[in-house]
């Protein structure tokens, strides 16, 4: 398991809520309920589930294995799981290390995660592993921007986000790619920097 | 474009504040002594770093990226106006303030312009 990021998400945890519980969660909700609509019936894997703030954007009954690096975040997670209106279990993990055979799951879902997986390429190759053929990613993320002034500025900040949480120039599109992905659809929420991704195996 | 009120209050009460007060630092900071170009690189880097921990608290309440991209451009386009103001003339604290606080709403509507024009773009292509 990848330590440095476990200790930096476990240090997060605790005022994770605090920045990222109201203002973001409420702005993004129905982009999000939107996106979380496309849960069918096979197994899901939400990856990164965190504190469990998107747990409430859920629709009910389905069958979802939520895993995240941090055991101080699914902690935190845990009263948010337990009013989820179907199966909703959580495991730590890293998405480099996944014990799951593969082709296990139906859909992955993940929500502004690979701002924060250190090697997002070989962490999407992961999720395509446990992904069944024709599987399907499915990703609420924030990147960098192609357009200046943006673009500027996020490079500037990434040295110091990477510090205590997310970095801000990624580019998840392009990762998704490389990771052997189809694109299927990539709708942008705000600029070209917040986003639904959509992709299959 | 965001049309909920919160929000939308939420936009340019973040932006105000960070355009006054990075303008307010401007107008203290530079004066005519200053070469008008050395000021506006000065102050659009500063503008940015004075702007920054002013986007996280508010982000926090009113969204994250959503508040913290157009508030530090927002201190880059103060920083650079003011910077450059002041070492043409003299500006007081309060016109400096004022200009950032200009600066801070033109900004704003500038992002809202750019996110209707990006939002309207083709879907597939990559970043």
């Amino acid at each position: 398991m990848d330590l440095v990021t476990r200790a930096k998400w476990d240090k997060a945890a605790a005022n994770f809520d605090v920045m990222a519980g109201y203002g973001p969660e409420k702005r993004w909700e129905p982009y999000k309920r939107a996106l979380f609509s496309k849960m069918g019936d096979g197994r899901i894997l939400f990856l990164a589930i965190g504190t469990g703030l998107d747990v409430p954007f859920f629709p009910p009954g389905k069958n979802i294995t939520g895993i995240d690096i941090s055991e101080a975040m699914l902690e935190k997670a845990r009263p948010r799981v337990a009013k989820y209106d179907g199966h909703l279990e959580l495991q730590q993990m890293d998405v480099h290390e996944m014990p799951f055979d593969d082709a296990t799951f139906d859909q992955v879902f993940t929500s502004c995660t690979f701002c924060s997986v250190p090697r997002p390429v070989e962490g999407l190759k992961a999720l395509r592993r446990v992904l069944k053929p024709g599987g399907e990613l499915h990703m609420f993320e924030h990147t960098g921007s192609r357009y200046f002034p943006f673009s500027l500025m996020m490079n500037l900040m990434t040295p110091l986000s990477r510090r205590f949480g997310p970095e801000m120039n990624r580019r998840t599109v392009e990762n998704v790619l490389n990771a052997g992905f189809h694109l299927d659809r990539v709708e942008h929420v705000y600029l070209d920097v917040v986003k639904t991704i959509s992709a299959h195996t | 474009m965001e049309t909920r009120p919160y929000f939308v209050f939420g936009d340019l009460l973040a932006n105000a504040l960070a355009g006054s007060v990075v303008g307010l630092a401007m107008a203290a900071l530079f004066g005519p002594g200053w070469n008008m170009i050395l000021a506006m690189f000065v102050g659009m880097a500063l503008g940015m770093v004075i702007a920054m921990p002013i986007a996280f608290p508010l982000g926090a309440l009113f969204g994250a990226m959503e508040v913290m991209v157009p508030v530090m451009t927002t201190g880059m386009v103060a920083g650079m106006v003011v910077s450059m103001a002041a070492a043409m003339e003299p500006v007081s604290l309060i016109r400096g303030a004022q200009l950032g606080l200009y600066s801070g709403i033109v900004t704003l509507l500038a992002c809202y312009a750019a996110n209707a024009w990006i939002r309207r773009r083709a879907s597939r292509w990559t970043s």
